[in-house]
């Protein structure tokens, strides 16, 4: 905690920081921009073997080793390949999770493989579960050779250089070489194994340090970024700000339960601290993200979600307050708490690196007003859907008894629906004005603004439906459920499952089943709660 | 109120209903879905557009949209100020609606792909035309047949073909690939009008690369391998003015053919000879050694086209037709020469080009792009306009920052890059609305009247 407040200090009080690069902090280029080296570790670890650990051992140490001595690491482990399909077509077997580089990079059919991919991409064709797995391996491998092979940009191109391109370490100067491999052996010292051999080069790492950035200041001037401007990503990795978060909400959730059973007062207290503390964090992450980009961080599937999920709180935390309702919090800190948790736990499919904008996005004030406040009316129907869960829940315990918490609950629902629908109307809209300044066409039918426009019809077919008297307390709360799936379409299925359109820069692929799975047991739940309003007496 | 207007009303009423209100959103969501999902299986918007969303049942779907919000409007007459929420709402997706008919029916949505240096004036717009020009083997050519054909919507086939009928001839159009990859094949042709074909390789320890070279009818072909240029001409006809270039000429005769290396660092010829097939020759380019692999005399150029089931890079519309006891494939965008005992036709199957009363210049077109990688992050085109009525002008179009003249407005949208990741043509996306004041006003009338709607509720609701 205190090492935290520290980081925080140092943020806002950059005399405060050291003045030197650590050796988290030395700046390196990759995919489009500079990065910290911790970055660049904890990324490629991921990439290569799904985790931001390995056996242990943090993505920064595993990385140092990678480029110090890669021979061990051929045989080892490491890559991780999850569709069955490519290990049926590798022949490896279907249980296995990780394999060697050895395995894989001498494996007779990868050739072919790489070639049936190859064509498929250059027609641009949508490719499948099974070539874009393909298409992970390849990058794991490029990526896992291309470091051991000494690719890495860590040099900066001179002061007075045209090129952006930074030298690789294949491409230094002897000098330079030897000054950023004494880098790597102390730092190396500092942790044993892995074929390390510890006694090597006794040096100071900062020492070591300092020498080598002053070289790289000395020839790139400017373009070698300070401690200071690599600072604030250091910062973020270190401090995984949404890690956290969905720690706190789950611990609010938790609390707020209890607070229903045994001392109501104190629990919800420190219930509802917990929940302001997550959010501080929630909103401190964001804003860590935006300084780091230099743009909303809205621009691909897990800012969404980790949007989407500080909406979710904002609203609870409103209509908590305006309401007096405690139940309203909890609702909102445990759909959070999913929202942060698939962030956080699915960054191989929503893909959480920060990542350069495609030239369509860039310093587009009508894309950020246009994508957050869709996402935001998404953050309000998440919020009804979870409310709609609780209250079919509690209709199912018993219908009579609970007939004023469920009248509240479709009342809060049916709020949460209208300020959706504001904002997914006032956004759509935007989005066609957006469309028409960037291509000349208000409304083009791509699939991405169809679908927010179908969720859209989905909740004002309820909004009129109840005015009918066709949609009464139950119906809204089923209904706030059934139609979140048209969000979920909207939001996950569209660039997951139909693949197509001009949205095609923030496609991915994965995660269907379980998607699918959360979406076919609410079905199934609402289903079953209306067969009951229809077939069962109540029990009052 | 009169008792003719409580009439109408009266009568009104059922159209005003909000379960036709239920029943019309939901018939809109189920045909947007059906698009999104048509969209995808082809890989292609223009085909869910043609199919889905300007079909006969979505615009019946929007009439009675239109239907039932006209009459809840009037039966809300006399019209209060609580209403005004309600009313703006609804009269906005009526404005909204009636944007979109003038943007359907009176806009233009078209693109130009211009290289580098190019003036154009045309606008290809996406709508297909064919069109049949005749003329007598003397005489001068004629336009006798355009008209707009809708293939992915009606495609035409064996059962069902599509028929042109030109002077006392009839071109039968039978069949119809939505998607296909064309593909030239060189073969040996028995008209000693045809000129000759050859096929070499260029080669070194680290590349090599094959190509045909393909006179036909021309005086030149011309294949650009990276480094140097493969040229096949007609004697005494091409001129060298730079670059590294391997010039082969025929005489129309023989086997053999003259050939000259011009060497661009050498400012001139580096050494010439007679080389036919079989032969190989050194270059003197980075140990690139060229042998001539074929010799065709006499060659034409036949196209197919594969087949593919959706959309995908370098797939386009083709079609089958019958002519003269003769069968004939064509792509879209080019056209076939027809011959009969007394006429001749030429067919087009093309977008269709709109011209525009003043000519577009692209001057230059630069990318720029992320630090250290190729990946585009910014692109732009110089364009000078050229209107006859006015001065010229430079201006330059960027990634949201359009040229708007005379009533069209043009986007900066892609671009192509060779291999070597220099851009060879800028794409502009061309635009003319008429519907768009209407859209923003209708717009600006439902968010107004959502938000004024749930307002008010709310505090009813309260009281």
């Amino acid at each position: 905690m205190i090492k935290k407040s520290l980081f925080t200090l140092m943020l806002f009080f950059p005399a405060l920081a050291f003045a030197g690069h650590s050796y988290e902090s030395l700046p390196i280029q990759e995919s489009g921009r500079v990065k910290p080296m911790i970055t660049v570790a904890q990324e490629t670890l991921q990439l290569i073997h799904g985790k931001s650990k390995y056996e242990g051992k943090p993505a920064l140490d595993i990385f140092t080793t990678w480029l110090l001595v890669p021979e061990p690491w051929m045989k080892k482990p490491i890559i991780k390949i999850d569709h069955h399909g490519l290990k049926k077509a590798l022949n490896f077997p279907k249980e296995k999770k990780y394999f060697t580089p050895d395995e894989i990079g001498s494996h007779q059919r990868l050739n072919v493989l790489f070639s049936d991919l190859q064509v498929r991409t250059q027609r641009k064709e949508k490719l499948n579960a099974y070539y874009q797995s393909i298409q992970r391996l390849e990058s794991q491998l490029l990526t896992f050779y291309g470091i051991t092979q000494g690719a890495i940009r860590v040099f900066p191109p001179g002061k007075d250089e045209e090129t952006t391109s930074w030298k690789s370490l294949g491409q230094l100067e002897k000098s330079e070489s030897e000054a950023f491999f004494k880098i790597m052996a102390a730092y190396s010292t500092q942790f044993v194994g892995n074929g390390v051999d510890k006694a090597e080069g006794k040096v100071d790492l900062n020492d070591a340090i300092a020498g080598f950035t002053k070289m790289a200041r000395e020839h790139g001037g400017n373009k070698y970024p300070t401690a200071d401007e690599m600072s604030t990503e250091v910062q973020y990795q270190k401090l995984k700000p949404f890690f956290w978060t969905w720690i706190l909400y789950f611990l609010s959730a938790l609390l707020l339960t209890f607070s229903f059973l045994v001392l109501p007062k104190p629990l919800t207290l420190a219930g509802a601290l917990a929940f302001a503390t997550a959010f501080g964090l929630h909103t401190y992450g964001f804003i860590l993200r935006v300084i780091i980009t230099g743009r909303p961080p809205v621009s691909n599937m897990y800012e969404t979600v980790v949007w989407v999920g500080w909406g979710v709180v904002l609203f609870a935390g409103l209509f908590g307050y305006l309401k007096k309702k405690k139940w309203i919090v909890l609702v909102g800190s445990i759909v959070a708490t999913v929202c942060m948790i698939v962030a956080d736990f699915a960054p191989v499919i929503l893909d959480s690196t920060l990542q350069p904008l495609e030239p369509v996005l860039r310093s587009n004030l009508w894309l950020l007003i246009h994508v957050m406040t869709i996402t935001l009316s998404y953050a309000a129907f998440f919020l009804a859907f979870g409310i709609g869960d609780y209250g079919v829940f509690l209709y199912l315990k018993n219908r009579a008894a609970y007939k004023k918490e469920i009248r509240e609950l479709a009342q809060v629902a049916y709020n949460c629906i209208q300020i959706g629908v504001v904002l997914l109307t006032a956004g759509t809209i935007l989005g066609g004005v957006w469309a028409d300044y960037s291509w000349g066409r208000f409304w083009g039918w791509d699939p991405k603004e169809t679908w927010a426009f179908i969720a859209l019809m989905g909740y004002l077919a309820i909004l009129h439906a109840r005015l009918v008297g066709w949609v009464k307390d139950f119906g809204m709360l089923a209904g706030s459920i059934v139609s979140f799936s048209l969000v979920i379409m909207a939001w996950y299925g569209v660039n997951f499952v139909l693949g197509a359109g001009l949205h095609s820069y923030g496609f991915g692929a994965g995660g269907i089943e379980y998607v699918s799975g959360f979406v076919g047991l609410h079905l199934l739940y609402v289903g079953y709660a209306w067969f009951v309003e229809h077939y069962q007496p109540s029990k009052a | 109120m009169s008792d003719a207007i409580k009439k109408f009303q009266k009568y009104n009423k059922p159209f005003a209903s909000l379960k036709l209100a239920v029943f019309v959103i939901l018939a809109m969501g189920a045909m947007s879905a059906w698009g999104t999902i048509v969209e995808s299986i082809y890989q292609d918007a223009k085909r869910a557009q043609e199919t889905v969303y300007h079909s006969w049942w979505s615009y019946t779907i929007f009439v009675l949209l239109t239907i039932n919000l006209t009459a809840v409007i009037i039966d809300r007459y006399p019209w209060k100020k609580k209403h005004a929420g309600f009313i703006s709402a609804h009269i906005g997706i009526i404005i909204l609606i009636a944007g979109s008919i003038l943007t359907r029916y009176w806009g233009i949505d078209g693109s130009m792909a211009m290289g580098i240096q190019e003036t154009k004036k045309t606008i290809s717009v996406g709508e297909t035309d064919l069109v049949v020009y005749s003329g007598l083997m003397a005489g001068g050519m004629k336009k006798v047949y355009e008209n707009e054909v809708k293939f992915l919507k009606s495609p035409p086939s064996k059962d069902n073909p599509y028929k042109i009928s030109v002077g006392g001839d009839e071109i039968v159009i039978d069949d119809f690939r939505p998607y296909a990859i064309p593909q030239s094949k060189i073969l040996k042709s028995e008209k000693k009008t045809d000129g000759p074909a050859l096929r070499f390789q260029i080669a070194n320890q680290r590349v090599s690369e094959s190509d045909w070279l393909f006179l036909g009818r021309d005086s030149f072909d011309t294949k650009n391998m990276g480094p140097a240029k493969i040229v096949l001409g007609k004697k005494g006809l091409y001129k060298w003015t730079g670059g590294n270039v391997l010039l082969l000429e025929t005489d129309g005769e023989s086997e053999a053919l003259n050939y000259t290396v011009y060497t661009a660092s050498k400012n001139g010829k580096t050494s010439s000879g007679k080389v036919k097939a079989g032969d190989s020759l050194e270059t003197g380019w980075m140990g690139l050694t060229f042998r001539i692999l074929k010799f065709l005399g006499n060659a034409r150029e036949e196209w197919s086209y594969e087949p593919l089931e959706s959309k995908a890079e370098g797939a386009i519309q083709a079609i089958r037709f019958q002519f003269n006891g003769n069968e004939y494939w064509t792509g879209l965008n080019s056209s076939v020469r027809l011959f009969s005992n007394d006429a001749f036709h030429v067919l087009v199957f093309a977008n269709r080009q709109l011209n525009m009363d003043f000519a577009l210049k692209l001057d230059e077109f630069r990318v720029g792009r992320y630090q250290g990688t190729r990946r585009a992050a910014s692109y732009e085109s110089d364009v000078s306009v050229l209107d006859p009525k006015g001065q010229p002008k430079k201006v330059t179009i960027s990634m949201n920052e359009p040229l708007y003249y005379n009533g069209f407005t043009f986007y900066q949208s892609s671009f192509q890059e060779d291999e070597m990741g220099r851009p060879t043509m800028s794409i502009l996306s061309v635009n003319r609305d008429p519907g768009r004041p209407w859209k923003y006003l209708g717009s600006l009338l439902i968010v107004f009247g959502i938000i004024h709607l749930f307002y008010f509720r709310g505090r009813k609701a309260k009281s």
